[in-house]
């Protein structure tokens, strides 16, 4: 018994040891080839920048040679290389679509990093290396891929989706973007469950799109599915452009509270003054926070018009709906005329959040947000 | 007969030792191999992720950052300037004075040129009177309030009361944050709606540069109790913390970075004036508010390097702030008793809270007896070799291991001291750790148990060094 456990000591002191030894060692080595793969990339990156700089300023008028191309499809086989090579090219894809870009991506498509994340999509299981290759994809703006993106819509998991969503979007093809939505909808009617990407996230994916957003709002704006629709309605009020509001304008009454809301604000950020009368019957809205968004947009779109209405308003049970009509009286010109009758009430909730508007309002020149 | 009893009795009690402490390691153990899951998905992530989109985005929420200050003259205008100079899309800075003796308040309003302002507020929690409220036409995202001494759970609740953004952070006046900090910190409330709370990784910042309160080169701290406190921290934060947030029971949210959703807080009261540990005592409330309410909600942590702090360079500083850490743990822990065992509130009830009453609070206790009477018992031929060789490997040897699993992690993720230097430093005193340094944590934390009525309400002071253009002094 005593040689049992002697010997499980012996052992238990031996593997600690060996443990402590390896995992030092370990490090230290992971240390010295991370280093060394580092010093790799920054020499090759130096190797080539000069070159490759020159390349993409003239890329517009000069497609490169077939000389040039093939030493860089040499250089991708190497998993350093590629990787320098593929930062320069996304970020020198950021720019808005032009011919550069245009070209850009042709390069890249010519050099085989395009072919090479389509591999990924189709044959890797992995899904940090398929999110990751939805993502350059989306980033080299390229249609070849976008069958191979659509096929990971449905991925289980959210990233993958995300991802896979954002690269539609900024490639810009109005049809696989709607098919992929298609998708979605068509999953979540089948499992029975709701679309499980943030309202946040989709509405990132939708600011996105690079494609035509009008055509784009126009369609997705109408969706049967209202959390899709609602996202596209907040979409629209951050892209600002006054043609979606006439599709916008048919929710202001919509039985589904979040969707209200997204119109009622999205009217605001558009600051189209033909609907002052629908965000003025809003302040009536059951909702608080309802009523606050309109009384928000109302400021933002600043009509005269609106005072009477915000005046109410001031005296709301809601502390953000008061806010939200001070502010906005405030920032309509005519509004400050009012300040005074207000100070001389005896509305002590009115006349306190004036005075919170007015302290704020030098530094306050956007509304509040958090409601909305 | 006597004596075969008490023979008996130091035998059962060092086999009690043993058996604690080798739970405690294999614990340890499963939180550095849950960490190194979560780790591994997490970087990975981050590697396609592209944070630079949301920097400029107008989806994400608006942030307050509550910086509570007393007595902080030596630090307060780096920090505030490397608050403001944050890249993100809206933000407020409320720094709140709380009763500062030194020239704290006069050094912020000269420094930014802020004139007093008459500005009511929604007091929706209870704090101490304010005396004023600050603000600058040239920095309208700034604003300071001065207020009667109240404790930093009560500064919190005043910066509370005057935010008016629904997610707020509260962050140590000592404290220097990366500028994409508050991208990393509202990513878990974008990501999913019913996260209420995120805490984030707190790194020393001693030895490095910092300018313009922006950390421009991390090294190493010439002073080793600094030194040390890196791998505890790297230990407490990466495994730790992972650890729970992978069972979704994390109980504390570090106060020097800690971002929360205003009306949850508001809707348990804010921060509970008059405790220590006013971090860990809100995350309570948030479990116990949302096991009541019977809501789904998840405390987040990100692993993600944004914050790092000063920690104390002197054993006095260090060893009042582990026993405020301690009583505060003591605390909290009594103020929701009725949490612990509690199948109502889940992982929490059954398995993190009873874990942080086990291995947390009584662990100074059986690590303090076990370092006196083991060898004691040893001597005395109580014990035999064998028995003694045992309670050494599990008490030093698997924790010099668990030291370096931690810095491996590191190494693997966030490589943060990425020279072979800084590694073999690291690792030398990940084994130096073990002997000496966590010893005397030990008695302070014991001490932390002694004195807990006695010493429940004071804060004690820790002194600090300013932040340098340069290394930082006092090295």
């Amino acid at each position: 018994m005593n040689n049992l456990i002697y010997s499980i000591i012996y052992t238990l002191i031996v593997t600690f040891a060996v443990i402590i030894l390896l995992l030092q060692v370990y490090l230290i080595v992971k240390r010295i080839i991370d280093s060394l793969g580092q010093r790799k990339r920054s020499n090759y990156q130096k190797s080539i920048l000069t070159d490759l700089n020159i390349l993409i300023d003239h890329i517009a008028e000069q497609f490169p040679s077939e000389e040039t191309i093939r030493s860089y499809q040499n250089a991708i086989l190497d998993k350093s290389k590629r990787a320098v090579l593929e930062e320069i090219l996304i970020h020198q894809l950021e720019s808005p679509k032009s011919e550069k870009s245009i070209n850009l991506s042709k390069l890249c498509d010519h050099i085989g990093l395009i072919d090479l994340e389509i591999s990924t999509l189709l044959n890797n299981k992995n899904p940090y290396k398929i999110s990751r290759s939805c993502k350059n994809l989306g980033e080299y703006r390229s249609k070849k891929a976008l069958p191979a993106i659509l096929s990971h819509v449905s991925n289980n998991t959210l990233d993958v989706k995300y991802n896979a969503l954002l690269a539609l979007a900024k490639i810009g093809d109005l049809n696989a973007y709607l098919d992929a939505f298609i998708i979605l909808f068509f999953e979540s009617e089948v499992s029975g469950d709701q679309i499980y990407l943030s309202q946040r996230s989709m509405i990132e994916i939708a600011d996105s799109f690079e494609g035509d957003k009008l055509e784009m709002y126009n369609t997705m704006i109408d969706s049967n599915t209202s959390y899709i629709s609602t996202v596209f309605i907040k979409s629209a009020g951050n892209y600002g452009d006054k043609a979606v509001s006439e599709k916008i304008i048919r929710y202001v009454k919509d039985s589904n509270r979040n969707r209200r809301a997204a119109c009622t604000k999205a009217l605001g950020q558009l600051r189209d003054n033909r609907y002052i009368n629908d965000l003025i019957e809003a302040l009536d809205d059951a909702d608080w926070e309802c009523r606050a968004v309109a009384a928000k947009s109302l400021g933002l779109i600043g009509d005269a018009q609106a005072l009477n209405a915000l005046m109410k308003t001031l005296s709301d049970k809601e502390w953000w709906v008061r806010y939200n009509s001070a502010w906005s009286i405030v920032q309509i010109p005519e509004g400050l005329n009012l300040v005074e009758s207000i100070m001389s009430n005896d509305d002590q909730f009115a006349k306190d959040i004036i005075m919170s508007v007015l302290a704020n309002s030098k530094s306050n020149l956007v509304p509040l947000r958090g409601v909305g | 007969m006597l004596e075969t009893i008490i023979h008996a009795l130091f035998v059962s009690f060092s086999y009690f030792i043993i058996g604690y402490l080798l739970i405690q390691n294999i614990i340890y153990t499963f939180h550095l191999i849950f960490s190194a899951f979560k780790l591994s998905h997490y970087i990975k992530k981050i590697r396609y992720s592209d944070y630079k989109r949301y920097l400029r985005s107008d989806n994400m929420i608006p942030i307050s950052v509550l910086v509570p200050a007393y007595n902080e003259m030596a630090t307060i205008n780096e920090n505030i300037t490397s608050l403001l100079d944050l890249s993100y899309l809206e933000y407020e800075v409320i720094i709140i004075n709380d009763g500062s003796t030194d020239d704290t308040l006069e050094m912020i309003v000269s420094t930014f040129d802020m004139k007093l302002v008459k500005q009511p507020f929604r007091a929706i929690l209870k704090t101490e009177e304010i005396n004023g409220i600050y603000r600058t036409i040239e920095i309208p995202n700034l604003t300071v309030i001065d207020k009667k001494n109240g404790g930093k759970a009560d500064a919190l609740n005043a910066g509370i009361n005057l935010s008016k953004y629904p997610v707020f952070l509260a962050v140590d006046a000592d404290s220097v944050l990366e500028t994409d900090s508050l991208v990393r910190v509202i990513m878990p409330f974008v990501d999913d709606k019913d996260t209420v709370a995120v805490g984030g990784i707190v790194r020393v910042a001693n030895g490095s540069e910092i300018r313009n309160g922006v950390i421009t080169n991390i090294q190493l701290p010439n002073n080793n109790l600094a030194t040390f406190q890196i791998i505890e921290y790297l230990q407490a934060f990466l495994t730790g913390r992972m650890g729970w947030d992978a069972l979704n029971s994390l109980l504390i949210i570090s106060g020097a970075f800690g971002a929360f959703k205003k009306n949850i807080v508001l809707a348990v009261g804010g921060f509970t004036p008059g405790t220590l540990g006013e971090d860990m005592e809100l995350v309570l409330k948030l479990h116990e508010y949302a096991g009541k309410e019977n809501k789904d909600y998840k405390i987040k942590f990100i692993p993600d390097p944004v914050c790092w702090t000063q920690v104390p360079q002197k054993i006095g500083d260090l060893r009042r702030q582990r026993k405020r850490w301690q009583i505060g743990l003591i605390d909290s822990l009594l103020k929701h008793k009725k949490l612990i065992l509690n199948p109502k509130y889940g992982k929490v009830g059954m398995l993190a809270l009873p874990y942080y009453l086990i291995f947390e609070v009584l662990s100074p206790i059986v690590e303090f007896l076990g370092y006196i009477l083991l060898p004691f018992y040893f001597i005395l031929g109580y014990i035999n070799v064998k028995f003694f060789t045992l309670y050494l490997i599990v008490t030093f040897l698997y924790g010099i291991i668990l030291s370096i699993g931690v810095l491996l992690l590191e190494e693997y993720t966030f490589n943060k001291y990425p020279t072979v230097t800084q590694i073999l430093k690291l690792s030398l005193f990940s084994i130096l750790t073990n002997f000496g340094y966590r010893q005397m944590t030990t008695l302070f934390r014991l001490e932390g148990i002694l004195r807990f009525r006695k010493d429940k309400n004071t804060w004690g002071v820790i002194e600090r060094t300013v932040f340098d253009s340069g290394p930082t002094i006092n090295q």
